[in-house]
């Protein structure tokens, strides 16, 4: 058994290599530490009893868009073709890490040695203290696959249950953000009616504008979802185990047959904090995902990561992020050659709800005093905002405009100059031609033949 | 691997291009039905521009693909020995992350991701790809490229 | 006033084979085709249609063809629809009318009334896929003795400038400003390509050409557009134009639309303007002038360069090209009044002019009777269509054929005979950039040098047959022709006997 000061757990295995954690950052990191390291151990190791599945989405899985045969994000054989190791589930939870002694414990007292672990447990939902919400039965986070396919069959007994007593059924979810709002989509499917709570003054705080909002808000409401902003949960109340109503900061009454708590996430690193590793907002690493404790790597959610668009340092809770952030910190775990380092990453969300979709990156809520210019183009239903600062694009939000948007992404990416491109970028759909001639005919022509010219004619044959 | 190149200044506009992968892609591979009776998905080649200036655009095939790193349900693939990246409607759930990802948006959603697939099974084996055959005017090329 | 005009054409689009994919409609630069979304279907504005067959050849699924307008006359023989049709126009505009390409009229076509022979029996055709044949040909003067020293087996006369043919074929003068520089570099890279000579017509040389030059006839033509030092010696060998089969005795008019930055350069005269050529070159009174005129070049390109002098085939034309032997010319080129043209008066086009086949044959009985036949090469042209064509000229005395019409139809020419308009959609006669990058030099070359070469290969096949191993051998050699369905003054101007003779 561990001891608490760090005297020596008796390992009962050894690995080169220990993941924790079977989501998109342990799956790049596994993925790459193969790739460069043939022979090396490798164990991968998670408490949900799945293989690697993405959790964004679990809420297409309740609506039905997918089902468990297809959610999961690797081929069925892709532990035993990289040759890793796994447990997941029983004894997946890791609980305490010895950087020292290069040991990690499990929930059920067992131990494993590492040359090197990453730390890529991701986000743990928040909890809102709102009174009656504690140990109560019908209410459900929105992170897990199992959470997820709680509150899908809490959803359906309860408006079973519901139209047997000759009533509707009612969800209620506490959080307007990404996550909040797509339970609420797949909660529709299953439920007379959604209403969606949120305590800032709009819906998606982090990732969308007051105008965006507002007619994300009408959109949903069309497609059956009510969304309150500026207002949340005082209090659950119920007879016994469940909640059956909530009371509202606004005074009014809500009956609910299901909840979910979808208030938002923070980095599951007690683990690495416990060990005496930097965390601040997230764990702190550097640009190798190098944490402050040697041989100990974090990738994905659980880091803080630098935004490369106002400096500031957070947690970037996106799924690409995890991914490069997992390839950084396999290459490096494996100390490949000219390992590729990270030196940030920005904002960028896609998502849909029914037929509206949502694409947001970088800056949009420009500091007033940042120097920031924006400018915003309304067409009905679609609503585009881009927020620029002299000659460069920091931010753009795309409300049912989605097509093309990685060519914005990319000119934010890359620091392109808006004064080369076309006088129209911003006000439709964005295109190649936007680019000045030899810029799009080397975006687009990597590796060309060296012996054919512009005009695909073998070079010199005029 | 074979990539396609589009050459600027041989492009007419016609969209033959269009016309040629929308078709391919249909269930009945006939133009008239995948047309006219299907309402098969939109081509994966997009011609952009107009009369003066047009360029046909399509999935560049990337060695390190933004759209497979996106890629939250694992659709988006890039198969190792080909090198060709293909997107498997059965996992794929229409989220965009992949479309805010693509440099170039070559990837368009219709309920899922639609790419440039080089006229291929859709699991990554390339075969002859549609757009360049129909192109009048050699303004699409397919040849060899180093993998990049 | 109430419009007589009627449309020309009809297009005919197959509902079950339509898509609406639009490509007719991004295919025309007339604008006959439109995807209409209120109609639900693709509508044509038939009046429009030239009958260019672009949209015929682009159709993705073959929807389309153009027929003619189903409107007919009243039967009569004289007042045809389109006699009436042109009176019709005329009294609406008040101008001339204008047409291109060549004579449309049906006027007898001699090369149909010329068999070839074969050989059987006493004189063995050849194969030519085993024996070499030679369809080699040099263009340019001979002198009259060639002095050779026996022991050195050296040439001692001192020989004129030739240029020399892989084939008997180049393609005829057709000016930059007249059709598009990618059609002029197509016709540059084929004649690299096959060894043979291209024409720049009067629009001077494009400098993205220059490197062309080997194998570049450059044009002196009556406007004397583009011409100075650098562009005489730029080419192989120089053409003096006087006339043109297509519009005898009337000079060029390249209208001010088709004269963008690139025609200006290459002509040297300012942007927008109309391009005129005189009728006469206003140095040339007089057949004196002419060898002026020829003897100026030369000395210009210091006797390098074989000058040429191009007629068209009119009313004296033996007379005319005697004149024009003596006055120093190395080769004499006539094209005949099927010859094609940018832009012509119609009238003129389809009336002035008489057929090459008999002009030709007149030209070389003439020289040789007068005993100068070899002091020049003759060049004929004017509606080649064929291998037989070219092996029926050179028969009737000719060194080489030019071809024009050949050439551009091999690019994608549909003849709509609407070059006038600068509106060409395969980009042959326009300069719009959206339609003149319509035609990739690299696959029009490709086209061009393809028809060159089989034909090319079905002369070997025909002189083969006759038994025949070269070019040389079949050059005025009337004896390989007969005649049928001609009369005996036909017989006589062609110099060959009837069929069974």
């Amino acid at each position: 058994m561990g001891e608490q000061n760090g005297g020596n757990m008796s390992a009962s295995k050894q690995v080169d290599y220990l993941i924790l954690g079977n989501s998109a950052a342990g799956v790049a990191a596994a993925e790459k530490i193969r790739a460069y390291d043939r022979q090396g151990s490798i164990m991968m190791v998670s408490p949900e009893p799945y293989a690697a599945y993405g959790r964004p989405l679990i809420s297409y899985l309740v609506e039905g868009k997918t089902d468990e045969d297809r959610i999961g994000y690797k081929p069925a054989d892709f532990y035993e073709a990289n040759v890793i190791e796994t447990r997941f589930g029983k004894g997946g939870e890791a609980v305490k890490l010895d950087a020292v002694a290069h040991q990690v414990a499990f929930e059920d007292g067992s131990v494993v040695g590492y040359g090197k672990v990453l730390a890529a447990m991701g986000s743990i939902p928040f909890i809102p203290p709102i009174e009656g919400l504690a140990d109560r039965t019908n209410v459900y986070p929105f992170i897990t696959l199992d959470h997820a396919k709680s509150a899908w069959k809490a959803a359906v007994a309860a408006t079973e249950k519901a139209h047997a007593e000759g009533r509707t059924s009612r969800a209620i979810v506490i959080g307007g953000g990404l996550i909040g709002l797509k339970a609420a989509e797949a909660l529709h499917a299953h439920v007379d009616e959604v209403v969606v709570l949120e305590m800032a003054p709009r819906i998606l705080p982090a990732v969308l504008d007051d105008e965006g909002a507002a007619i994300l808000v009408r959109e949903l409401a069309d497609r059956g979802i009510s969304c309150m902003p500026g207002i949340t949960a005082s209090k659950l109340l119920g007879d016994g185990d469940a909640i059956g109503c909530a009371l509202l900061t606004n005074g009014e009454e809500l009956a609910c047959d299901v909840v979910v708590a979808a208030v938002g996430v923070r980095p599951n690193a007690a683990l690495l904090s416990e060990a005496g590793a930097d965390v601040e907002r997230g764990a702190v690493c550097d640009s190798t995902m190098r944490t402050t404790l040697s041989d100990v790597y974090a990738a994905g959610d659980i880091t803080q990561t630098i935004d490369t668009l106002d400096g500031s340092k957070r947690p970037l809770a996106l799924w690409p992020n995890a991914v490069i952030q997992g390839k950084v910190a396999g290459a490096n775990m494996a100390a490949a050659d000219q390992a590729p380092v990270f030196e940030g990453n920005f904002a960028l969300n896609a998502v849909d709800f029914f037929d509206i979709s949502l694409l947001t990156s970088g800056v949009i809520n420009p500091d007033p005093e940042g120097g920031y210019q924006t400018r915003i183009i309304s067409d009905g239903s679609a609503y585009a905002k881009f927020v620029t600062k002299g000659d460069r694009l920091f931010g753009y939000i795309l409300l049912n405009r989605p097509d093309n948007a990685g060519i914005y992404t990319a000119v934010i990416d890359q620091c392109i100059p808006l004064s080369t491109l076309a006088e129209d970028f911003f006000d439709q759909a964005p295109t190649n031609l936007d680019f000045p001639q030899s810029v799009r005919w080397s975006r687009l022509h990597r590796c060309y033949p060296a012996d054919l010219d512009q005009r695909g004619w073998k070079e010199g044959g005029e | 691997m074979k990539r396609i190149y589009a050459i600027e200044q041989w492009c007419i506009d016609c969209k033959r291009c269009e016309v040629a992968c929308k078709t391919f892609h249909s269930r009945s591979q006939n133009p008239v039905k995948a047309f006219n009776f299907e309402d098969a998905p939109d081509a994966r080649v997009c011609v952009e521009g107009g009369k003066q200036l047009s360029l046909a655009v399509n999935c560049r095939h990337c060695a390190d693909p933004k759209c497979v790193e996106s890629c939250i349900s694992g659709a988006m693939q890039k198969n190792p020995v080909t090198g060709v990246v293909t997107s498997d409607p059965e996992k794929c759930v229409g989220c965009r992350t992949c479309v805010s990802a693509c440099p170039f948006g070559a990837v368009h959603i219709e309920t899922v991701a639609l790419k440039c697939d080089l006229c291929g099974d859709g699991h990554g084996e390339p075969g002859e790809p549609s757009c360049v055959k129909a192109c009048p005017n050699r303004a699409l090329i397919y040849v060899e490229s180093e993998e990049c | 006033m109430l419009d007589y005009v009627l449309p020309r054409y009809k297009v005919l689009r197959d509902e079950d084979l339509c898509i609406q994919c639009g490509v007719c409609e991004r295919s025309c630069a007339n604008d006959v085709h439109k995807v209409d979304e209120d109609l639900g279907r693709v509508t044509a504005d038939h009046a429009k249609c030239v009958n260019c067959q672009r949209c015929v050849v682009m159709c993705p699924t073959k929807a389309l063809a153009i027929d003619k307008w189903p409107q007919v006359g009243n039967g009569t023989n004289n007042w045809t629809l389109a006699y009436m049709q042109d009176i019709a126009k005329q009294s609406q505009t008040g101008a001339v009318l204008l047409s291109s390409m060549g004579n449309p009229k049906p006027y007898p076509i001699y090369w149909d009334h010329l068999l070839l022979n074969a050989s059987q029996v006493t004189n063995p055709s050849i194969d030519p896929l085993r024996e070499p044949m030679e369809t080699r040909v040099f263009l340019g003067g001979r002198p009259d003795v060639l002095k050779v020293n026996e022991r050195t087996h050296a040439v001692e006369s001192t020989l004129p400038p030739q240029i020399r043919l892989d084939v008997p074929v180049m393609f005829g003068a057709m000016s930059f400003g007249a059709i598009s520089f990618n059609a002029q570099k197509a016709l540059a890279m084929a004649a690299t390509e096959l060894g043979t000579f291209f024409n720049t017509g009067e629009g001077g040389l494009h400098k993205d050409l220059e490197q062309y030059g080997k194998n570049t006839i450059v044009q002196v033509a009556s406007g004397r557009f583009g011409v100075d030092p650098h562009y005489l010696n730029a080419g192989a060998a120089i053409e003096i134009k006087i006339g043109q089969g297509a519009k005898p005795g009337i000079g060029g008019h390249l209208p001010g639309e088709k004269v963008n930055a690139e025609v200006s350069r290459t002509r040297m005269i300012p942007e927008g303007t109309d391009a005129i050529s005189p009728a006469p070159h206003h140095d040339i009174y007089s057949i004196e002038d002419l060898r002026q005129l020829i003897f100026s070049l030369k000395e210009a390109t210091r006797y390098t360069k074989p000058v040429a002098v191009k007629i068209a085939a009119v009313h004296n034309v033996a007379a005319i090209a005697s004149g024009v032997a003596r006055a120093g010319a190395d080769i004499i080129v006539v094209d005949g009044f099927r010859g094609g043209t940018g832009a012509a008066p119609t009238r003129i086009r389809d009336n002035v002019g008489i057929p090459i086949e008999l002009a030709l044959a007149a030209v070389d009985q003439r020289l040789r009777d007068e005993g100068i036949r070899s002091t020049v090469s003759l060049v004929a042209s004017g509606s080649i269509r064929s291998s037989a064509d070219i092996v029926r000229a050179i028969a009737l005395g000719a060194d080489a054929v030019y071809i024009g019409s050949a050439a551009l139809i091999a690019l994608g020419c549909h003849q709509c005979q609407d070059c006038g308009s600068g509106k060409c959609n395969w980009g042959i006669a326009t300069q719009r950039p959206e339609l003149t990058r319509r035609l990739n030099p690299e696959i029009a070359a490709e086209r061009v040098a393809n028809l060159v070469r089989a034909w090319n290969h079905e002369i070997q096949e025909m002189i083969g047959g006759m038994g025949i191993n070269s070019i040389d051998s079949l050059r005025g050699n009337r004896l390989m022709l007969r005649g049928v369905g001609l009369n005996e003054k036909e017989l006589e101007i062609l110099g060959v006997k009837y069929a069974g003779e």
